[in-house]
């Protein structure tokens, strides 16, 4: 029988013993970053999500990447030109850079990489994106031409989306690149523990100059409210995306913690069904926009962060129409639309589908309520994402969208898809306008830059903003968090994109 | 003995099947694909269904169903789409993860929880038995992910022997390298990440066990044999940990033994909160993903499991009650 005494003796030497494990201190030059989940393979030809591509874009990197401020700034090439008629455009690649295995970077990696994402045996999911390029050429080791098959002024923005893989390993390890991937970035695989995280070290080498931190680690934690308790509890450094809007005040006033806010590159909407009885009259369609309170939603539901809904081109890109406004909350002007369309006390039915997230939920109750004030009657379904894109996609069974844009970075990207009869998101709403498609057509050609790509666009919001095929309802704003520990690590619109500068983070004293 | 064991196992067998051809159907027929997910909003239809044909998704049902089930009878469960892995090595990897987790959880909550039981049971009637009750019952009313929550803020927070999230080397690392260099640091460190999960998903199921247990062993307590029993003089403590406390305890086993089972694949929301790497977070994942193969695995790992462990909890009767015989 063990004695009260020794009882008590063995359990402060336990209870000792665990302590001195609690203190374990945090390694200075580890960055913890906070991430939602875990990426499905680290082969970012296959792995498009947005988080597969955290990771793969701190191991590897594409020609040229597009900053936070949507300017194109070089990487692998430090140069690009395109010919006069548009049909080449050329890479002036970066020299003396390795991969993580040593290897040189040089335009061999370039042609295979997009060689083998054009390939249809391979199944690459992002190959629509570069469909353009009939052949990348070799020029020499550090030059290289893409042709094409027609011009097309957004290309560019595509391939500032494409990572550059070492062709001999890729070809040597085949499958496996998705756990043993070896890139040109900042940071190289160090290790990958399933389900908990994934170890990224520093590379010396980098040609960007040798990163601050010696390891940088995403922890995969998929609770809102735990992460932000892991970062207040100082087990994580930092995170981007996932935030509860309540909370932030709360930590913005605690001089611990860093909130980082950027604007964003996408948008929440309501898309319309056009072959439905009654949205098919843009004036029905004008009139549910108008019972949309943005600022209100802006302000409750958003917690302030966020702007008020205009068109679907961003307020921060070149292309945007300034001379537009919102549509005004008004139910007098709604009711005076839908009168003009022939329904003066409304009279039927709508059905609203919802993303199952909380704001667009919160959304979706909000327009069911409104639109009940002017006599018509819906019914909110909230679906979880593999349900609502199948329907919006695969089915004309729906009414009214509540979903969101993100990654909206060029004017092409983000009218094509969704308003060109012949666009790959064109089932969403059926909208088809022979003056939209000429327009969108047109807009590929002419140079960005250019006063008649704006004339183009400005048209083509325009067109939107009357015809109503989709009601963008707000431009959300991206949040971070980091301990205040944490520099040189900045916020971008597209969370993948958020550290591709990683080896400027560093933690100090 | 053996012939019940045999005869037990034999009826497994359809139990299993009928459970393969629900969750293959069920997982088949919910909308939305695997690739149409992974690819995303950039790909446009003629990649995905390129995609679909080349993993053999656009195949009729019936025929993927019958190459599924037919290469998971020789062990391949497939590679899951969504992590471009064997299944069954995933989902290997993450089990012992989920027993670790389950086991104690479990047995925190039973040995709190059992005590409590036959407390509120003897002290029946009085403040000691209310008050019992009113532990369990606040503990079988708390939510799952509230508790742990409030685990992680008002103890994982101030507290920095608690970590928030994840999980280190698991407990059979820990006692391998106690065995292999007589230190207990991977051991206890492996305790430490446990102990606040395991506490937040055993409270529940810990207060049913304590609600059962004073229930049960008052009905025995009003038994003949125990009037005996206190007749013949015996000392109370015998009466109750020797005669009633084993017959009492067989509906107790049978519901902690359920439990054990549910738990290791259904632990889902204290996974969530504390990211802890178990296998019903992983089947979670797969089910947002439409992983089938993943899933389809997943689940039938878990019903194998159930029915073991259901095996285990009716052996478990012979010992604790003679009259009952395997025939």
């Amino acid at each position: 029988m063990l004695s009260g005494a020794r009882i008590f003796t063995i359990a402060v030497f336990l209870i000792s013993g665990c302590l001195a494990f609690g203190l374990n201190p945090v390694e200075a030059s580890t960055v913890n970053v906070g991430v939602e989940g875990e990426p499905g393979g680290l082969d970012g030809r296959l792995n498009v999500g947005s988080i597969d591509r955290i990771p793969i874009n701190v191991i590897l990197e594409p020609l040229l990447i597009y900053d936070r401020n949507f300017d194109f700034q070089p990487r692998l090439a430090e140069e690009y030109e395109f010919s006069e008629d548009g049909l080449e455009v050329t890479f002036y690649l970066r020299e003396g850079v390795t991969f993580h295995n040593g290897q040189p970077f040089t335009a061999k990696d370039v042609k295979y990489t997009y060689d083998w994402v054009l390939d249809p045996d391979n199944g690459a999911p992002n190959r629509d994106l570069f469909l353009e390029i009939e052949e990348v050429e070799i020029v020499d080791d550090y030059t290289v031409t893409f042709h094409l098959t027609e011009p097309f002024s957004y290309i560019i923005s595509n391939i500032a989306r494409l990572n550059i893989y070492p062709h001999e390993y890729a070809e040597e390890v085949g499958e496996d690149f998705n756990v043993e991937p070896v890139g040109t970035g900042p940071f190289s695989l160090e290790e990958w523990e399933r389900g908990e995280r994934i170890v990224l070290k520093a590379n010396e080498d980098f040609w960007g100059g040798a990163p601050k931190a010696d390891y940088l680690v995403f922890r995969f934690i998929p609770d809102d409210s735990a992460r932000l308790l892991a970062l207040e509890g100082g087990e994580i450094d930092l995170y981007q995306g996932g935030i509860i809007h309540e909370e932030v005040g709360r930590l913005d006033d605690n001089p611990n913690f860093t909130v980082h806010t950027w604007y964003g590159a996408g948008y929440d909407y309501v898309g319309f069904n056009t072959t439905n009885e009654y949205l098919q009259d843009h004036r029905v369609r004008k009139a549910i926009s108008h019972l949309i309170d943005r600022e209100g939603i802006v302000e409750y539901v958003l917690n302030g962060f966020g702007e008020p809904g205009i068109t679907h081109i961003i307020p921060v890109l070149p292309w945007f129409n300034e001379n537009l406004q919102p549509h005004e909350y008004s139910r007098e002007k709604a009711k005076e639309l839908l009168a003009e369309a022939g329904y003066p006390d409304g009279g039927f039915k709508l059905r609203i589908h919802s993303r199952d997230n909380d704001v667009n939920q919160q959304i979706a109750e909000l327009l069911q309520y409104e639109l009940e004030t002017v006599g018509i009657e819906a019914e909110v379904f909230v679906e979880e994402w593999a349900t609502l894109f199948d329907r919006a996609f695969r089915s004309d069974d729906h009414d009214l969208l509540i979903m969101g844009w993100a990654g909206q970075t060029d004017p092409d990207r983000a009218s094509y898809r969704q308003f060109h009869s012949e666009g790959a998101r064109h089932p969403y709403t059926y909208y088809s306008n022979p003056r939209m498609d000429e327009l969108l057509e047109k807009g590929r050609i002419v140079p960005p830059e250019s006063e008649e790509s704006r004339a183009i666009y400005n048209e083509v919001q325009e067109i939107v903003h009357e015809e109503v095929p989709y009601a963008v309802i707000f431009y959300p704003q991206e949040i971070g968090l980091s301990r205040d520990y944490i520099q040189g690590w900045e916020l971008h619109p597209s969370i993948s994109f958020s550290f591709r500068n990683a080896h400027k983070i560093e933690i100090i004293d | 003995m053996t012939k019940f064991i045999i005869r037990r196992f034999i009826n497994i067998v359809p139990a299993l099947l009928g459970v393969s051809i629900i969750v293959f159907s069920a997982i088949h027929l919910a909308p939305g694909d695997p690739i149409s997910l992974m690819a995303g909003e950039e790909a446009s239809e003629e990649t995905i269904q390129l995609i679909i044909s080349q993993y053999g998704l656009d195949q009729p049902f019936h025929v993927q169903y019958f190459q599924w089930i037919g290469n998971a009878l020789q062990g391949d469960f497939g590679t899951s789409i969504r992590f471009g892995r064997p299944v069954a090595d995933l989902i290997l990897g993450r089990l012992p993860a989920s027993i670790e987790l389950a086991f104690t959880a479990i047995v925190i909550g039973t040995l709190i929880a059992v005590p409590l039981g036959v407390l509120a049971a003897v002290k029946h009637s009085t403040w000691l038995d209310l008050s019992s009750m009113f532990v369990a019952l606040i503990g079988v009313s708390i939510p799952n992910f509230w508790l742990g929550l409030m685990l992680l803020t008002f103890i994982a927070l101030p507290i920095a022997f608690f970590p928030m999230f994840g999980r280190e080397a698991g407990l059979w690392e820990g006692i391998v390298s106690f065995f292999s260099t007589g230190s207990l640091e991977v051991f206890l460190n492996g305790i430490r990440y446990l102990i606040l999960p395991a506490i937040a998903l055993g409270t529940a199921g810990g207060a049913l066990v304590t609600r059962l247990t004073r229930s049960s062993l008052l009905e025995v307590l009003r038994q003949d044999y125990i009037y005996t029993a206190r007749a013949k003089g015996l000392k109370e403590s015998v009466v109750i940990y020797k005669h009633a406390l084993k017959n009492a305890m067989m509906p107790v086993i049978t519901v902690i033994g359920l439990r054990l089972g549910a738990t290791i694949g259904g632990a889902i929301v204290t996974e969530v909160v504390f990211s802890w790497p178990g296998v019903g977070r992983l089947i979670v994942d797969g089910i947002g993903w439409r992983d089938f193969p993943l899933v389809q695995a997943g689940v039938l790992l878990i019903a194998i499991l159930f029915a073991f462990v259901n095996l285990i909890v009716d052996l478990s009767y012979g010992f604790l009650n003679p009259k009952i015989r395997y025939e």
